[in-house]
């Protein structure tokens, strides 16, 4: 992205800018403050790699995160794109919690580190991961940075996918059974449970959503963990 | 207890080794990527998930804390832990010369006959 801002572009370069923007739009701004551009995107709700990819395609086009509401309102400013890189970190403890005693530590480590964490408001359920951007020139930039630390992290996502949304997928379940039941058994209407398990079956279907796509990462990185021990 | 065969991941042994000298998060990181050549770059997760596990192991200890920086430092069972792995990885080392220098001396002696 560097090379195609820059005035010595190569035909090469152009068209490999071509072919990320084709990939990657920008999002429709919803308003505009100043310089700050809000934008929401609900499909990143819970899906911490998702954000991660979609901030890092923000970045590289010029625009630096500097709020995350919701899990789905996006703040910008403008920045040099390429000139930050993003990274996420699951910050959940053993029983899928918002681990605050690790979030703080690794927030304190990341500012140590040269990295500055987006500040996460109206969190759903708690805040679930931290968002850190460190600048390019400050070099290479990964939270977990070894293959065994990048599997034990994907296998928490993926846990915490996997119990969130089979425990919703309970609730939402149980809650349409006795609502079936109630509307059998006397006069309350079935509509009075339905849109219950509705937003249950939706809060299910967002946290096991990345599910499938942590488990494709996790075999990937087991699969170069067998070749290194070979 | 120690375990003689614990074999350590090359994160845990580097920050075993830089806590000989009581160090805070980013001391361990810095003194890690110094003793590496800059080559072992460690992560703050990943510095975060070894500290919590070597604790709970006991092959580290939590010592003072200066201005909410919680200073580490290895323990007794850390030593002897990273004693077994520095062993095991010397006898590595050793054989994997030892076969190298072979196989080359039988090249070379080969060439020698051949010509």
């Amino acid at each position: 992205m560097m090379m195609f801002m820059s005035s010595s572009m190569n035909a090469a370069s152009a068209s490999a800018e071509q072919a990320t923007q084709k990939e990657f739009k920008l999002p429709k701004w919803k308003s505009i403050a100043g310089e700050v551009y809000t934008m929401h995107n609900w499909d990143l709700q819970y899906d911490l790699l998702a954000a991660e990819e979609f901030l890092n395609n923000m970045l590289s086009c010029g625009w630096r995160p500097v709020c995350v509401s919701r899990g789905t309102k996006f703040s910008f400013v403008p920045c040099v794109p390429g000139e930050y890189t993003c990274r996420t970190i699951l910050t959940v403890g053993t029983y899928g919690s918002f681990d605050k005693k690790k979030a703080g530590e690794l927030a304190e480590l990341l500012a140590a580190d040269g990295a500055c964490i987006v500040p996460q408001e109206k969190t759903w359920g708690g805040q679930t991961g931290l968002i850190a951007l460190k600048a390019s020139s400050l070099g290479s930039f990964e939270i977990v940075s070894d293959l065994d630390s990048r599997i034990e992290e994907y296998a928490l996502r993926k846990k915490y996918a996997d119990s969130l949304g089979a425990l919703f997928l309970f609730v939402g379940v149980a809650q349409l059974v006795a609502g079936i039941g109630a509307f059998l058994s006397s006069d309350v209407p079935l509509l009075t449970f339905f849109p219950l398990s509705v937003i249950w079956f939706s809060l299910a279907y967002y946290y096991y959503r990345p599910a499938p796509r942590y488990k494709k990462i996790l075999t990937r990185l087991k699969a170069e963990r067998d070749i290194s021990e070979t | 207890m120690t375990d003689k065969q614990t074999v350590l991941t090359e994160a845990a042994y580097y920050i075993l080794l830089s806590l000989y000298e009581p160090l805070h998060g980013y001391g361990i990181m810095q003194k890690v990527a110094q003793m590496s050549g800059g080559r072992v770059q460690l992560g703050a997760g990943t510095l975060y998930g070894a500290l919590s596990s070597l604790v709970t192991k006991g092959w580290i200890v939590e010592g003072a804390q200066y201005d909410r920086k919680k200073e580490y430092q290895i323990s007794s069972l850390g030593h002897s832990v990273i004693s077994n792995e520095t062993a095991r990885l010397a006898e590595l080392l050793a054989n994997g010369q030892r076969i190298l220098r072979d196989a080359v001396e039988a090249d070379t002696q080969a060439d020698t006959e051949e010509g």
